[in-house]
């Protein structure tokens, strides 16, 4: 295998787990920041729309449920108020990239005047001894001549500082963009004029090849997103989620908040899920630069592979330790690292399981994130869709790089077009088909209403137990309600129900009547019985309301037989729970 | 305490600028360190940094063996006995975190025993290091000669 076929192979291996690396930070971020910000708001302006509305969240849970899907005014404080709040998630996203990029670059000074590290050389005195000035010191002449077997661009040459703490045969690299420092252990100095200097070289080689491979940006910003990620996103989520489940307890009484947005083990199992994802991505990617800084010395720059031989077969790496499970270690074993450069690759069997299942979590996450969104009415579809066509190439993309193989792919093959092609197609057709936008009502269509329903046959059986009708005697008592306003609402629903089939006449005045009358019907205390009567209201308010919701959205289809059989099914138990109710 | 631990490295710098002289940089790099920081240095293992070549061993270094000899020496209690003293030696060589007394004393000089177990000690580890036989000897019999002078030098 040629040293280019290697490098594509290296490079197209980087770019799957970049790719996978910014997937997965995207879904971890937003979901995460999105959770804590859309709860907190949640928590702290539904009561402020509810008292605005004149809705009563003190109710039954059924009714507090139905107004915050149904309660037009309600509905609409709740969209306004996750609009704000999905703002202040993307600000705060970009906040945290802000973060990560200046503690990126704030973390390698803080390293070199936290260790108080003695320098060796300058960058620019290397600069001087590749060009021919070493000055009569065999030490900076031989650094140099190591620099000049990496090939270093000018403007990469790195400085040399001392460890004096670290007494192994190693070295680590560490700086910012341009600026570049290659820290050498005391341990390893003396060796230098021993006979194990090829391990000297060997190490320097390894250190001078992440230089070259821009492995210390890369790894000095995953450092500190992943400081960031704890500090600015999980801990806050975290401890929010905490709070309000504790304040809940204590105070005794059932907060309601946006529908998916409930503080409570789901959020704290999806932080650690999320955590766990960026973890295992972030160390693969480091891993693999440990591999490619070996390769590069051992084929481009000559080093002695024997020293990595003498490495996997020494006392420490015989030694039995308490050991990571390779997925969560940032850096290979010895023997791992050995085989690498005894039998580099020279094949593309795709990604791994691991990486195709971290994808794929992260993948599903996104969807959540924006099912939720869209549930909330905090962004339009449509800009959902924009996105989407933004974004969705780069998963479509990173599916296609990071799905496992049987067959290998030689290093020639130029797989990276195909699958951007493959991604936009893909895209393209998926999206002439429009399915975000029908995603989270079909979503709310069927799963909540195939459970709702379950419920009404349930709640339906009761009554035939408790008996079906409301007594004149349960409407006598409950004359007070009538007077304020049930009887002016009942009337409406007898006005605005269909008797018969829904049908399409009128549709559009029936929809927006039945909406203003279900959104004043919520405003009104609960029917007063706890019978057949209370059971009554709640299946004329929650019929009405689902049927009216499903007539109503966009993309009814009136001659769709479906369709029509389910709106007429919910219409036709209102009217029979109307008639239930109607004063004598 | 300081005047004590002062007379580690006064001991071992000029045993090892006569005997190992490739290694002198390494004492002259760990000079910020207290003896105490030293003594930590060459017991307690390292682990993998970041973009760090890994914890690599090489056979090679003999300052660490010379300075913990010494040390083991300088800070022992007065009562501690022989074999007290090599079992902790072999614990700091195994790198297996051992802790002194904590109590710095006068030491006891060497018995003949200690003076060629000390002899011993240092000459293997010498060999096994990579040093030739004969420095090793040379070596060994130097850090013998400079114990039973006690850490003045008197």
């Amino acid at each position: 295998m040629t040293t280019a076929q290697s490098r594509a192979l290296t490079a197209r291996a980087t770019t799957r787990r970049m790719l996978m690396l910014v997937t997965v930070l995207l879904a971890s971020g937003t979901a995460l920041i999105g959770e804590a910000v859309l709860t907190y708001h949640s928590a702290t302006s539904l009561p402020h729309c509810a008292s605005a509305t004149g809705m009563d969240l003190q109710g039954p849970k059924w009714r507090t449920e139905l107004g915050l899907r149904f309660h037009q005014e309600l509905v609409a404080c709740r969209a306004d108020g996750a609009r704000t709040a999905l703002y202040a998630t993307v600000l705060c996203t970009a906040g945290v990239v802000v973060a990560t990029v200046l503690l990126s670059r704030w973390l390698p000074r803080w390293r070199r005047r936290k260790d108080r590290l003695p320098e060796l050389y300058s960058a620019q005195r290397i600069v001087a001894a590749v060009e021919g000035g070493s000055e009569n010191d065999e030490r900076l002449a031989h650094l140099a001549r190591l620099v000049q077997r990496a090939e270093l661009p000018r403007d990469r040459l790195p400085g040399f500082v001392c460890n004096p703490r670290a007494l192994s045969a190693g070295a680590v690299t560490f700086g910012s963009v341009g600026r570049y420092t290659v820290c050498l252990n005391v341990g390893l100095l003396p060796i230098r004029t021993t006979k194990d200097r090829s391990h000297f070289d060997a190490v320097v080689l390894h250190e001078l090849a992440h230089v070259r491979n821009r492995d210390v940006d890369l790894a000095y910003l995953a450092i500190a997103l992943w400081r960031v990620f704890l500090i600015a996103v999980l801990l806050p989520c975290l401890a929010l989620n905490a709070a309000l489940v504790l304040h809940d307890r204590l105070q005794g009484a059932e907060r309601a908040y946006w529908d998916g947005y409930e503080p409570g083990a789901k959020t704290a199992l999806l932080a650690m899920v999320l955590t766990a994802l960026v973890y295992v991505a972030r160390a693969d990617i480091l891993r693999h630069r440990e591999l490619v800084a070996d390769r590069d010395a051992v084929f481009e720059f000559g080093s002695d592979r024997e020293v990595w031989r003498k490495q996997a077969e020494s006392r420490s790496a015989a030694l039995p330790r308490l050991r990571l499970p390779r997925f969560l270690r940032n850096h290979p074993t010895w023997s791992e690292r050995l085989a690498e450069v005894d039998n580099p690759r020279s094949e593309d069997k795709g990604g791994t399981k691991l990486q195709l299942a971290v994808f794929l979590v992260a993948y599903v996450t996104i969807i959540y994130s924006v099912i939720s969104w869209l549930k909330l009415d905090a962004v339009p579809a449509q800009t959902v869709i924009y996105l989407a066509y933004l974004v969705g190439p780069l998963i479509i993309a990173t599916g296609f790089a990071v799905f496992p193989r049987r067959k290998a792919r030689s290093a020639d093959q130029a797989s990276a077009a195909r699958a951007w092609m493959y991604g936009v197609i893909w895209l393209i057709s998926a999206f002439a088909m429009n399915p975000f936008a029908n995603w989270a009502q079909a979503e709310d269509d069927w799963v909540t209403q195939a459970s709702a329903h379950l419920r009404e046959i349930s709640d339906e059986m009761n009554e035939w137990r408790d008996g079906p009708a409301v007594s004149a005697t349960v409407k006598d008592r409950a004359v007070g309600w009538y007077e304020r306003g049930g009887s002016a609402v009942l009337g409406r629903f007898d006005k605005y129900l269909p008797d018969g089939a829904a049908g399409s006449d009128a549709a559009g005045a029936r929809c927006a009547a039945l909406g203003a009358t279900v959104s004043d019907a919520l405003e009104l205390p609960v029917f007063p019985d706890s019978g057949a009567g209370g059971k009554a209201w709640k299946r004329l308010l929650t019929s009405t309301a689902q049927a009216q919701a499903l007539q109503c959205r966009a993309g009814y289809d009136l001659d769709a037989p479906n369709e029509d059989a389910m709106v007429n099914l919910r219409y036709s138990r209102a009217r029979s729970a109307l008639r239930q109710l109607l004063p004598h | 305490m300081r005047a004590m631990a002062a007379s580690v490295r006064g001991i071992v710098t000029p045993l090892i600028a006569e005997h190992v002289p490739h290694e002198r940089e390494l004492l002259e790099y760990v000079q910020p360190l207290d003896d105490d920081g030293i003594t930590r240095l060459f017991t307690r293992p390292d682990s993998d940094e970041l973009l760090g070549f890994g914890v690599a061993e090489v056979a090679g270094l003999i300052t660490p063996v010379v300075w913990l000899v010494v040390n083991e020496f300088v800070t022992r209690g007065a009562g501690v006995a022989a074999d007290g003293f090599f079992a902790r030696i072999r614990a700091r060589f195994s790198r297996t975190p051992a802790r002194g007394t904590g109590v710095a004393a006068d030491p006891v000089p060497l018995t003949p025993e200690q003076q060629k177990a000390v002899y011993q000690r240092v000459y293997g580890e010498a060999c096994l290091r990579g040093l030739e036989e004969a420095a090793a000897k040379q070596l060994g019999e130097a850090v013998v000669a400079r114990l039973a002078m006690g850490p003045s030098g008197q």
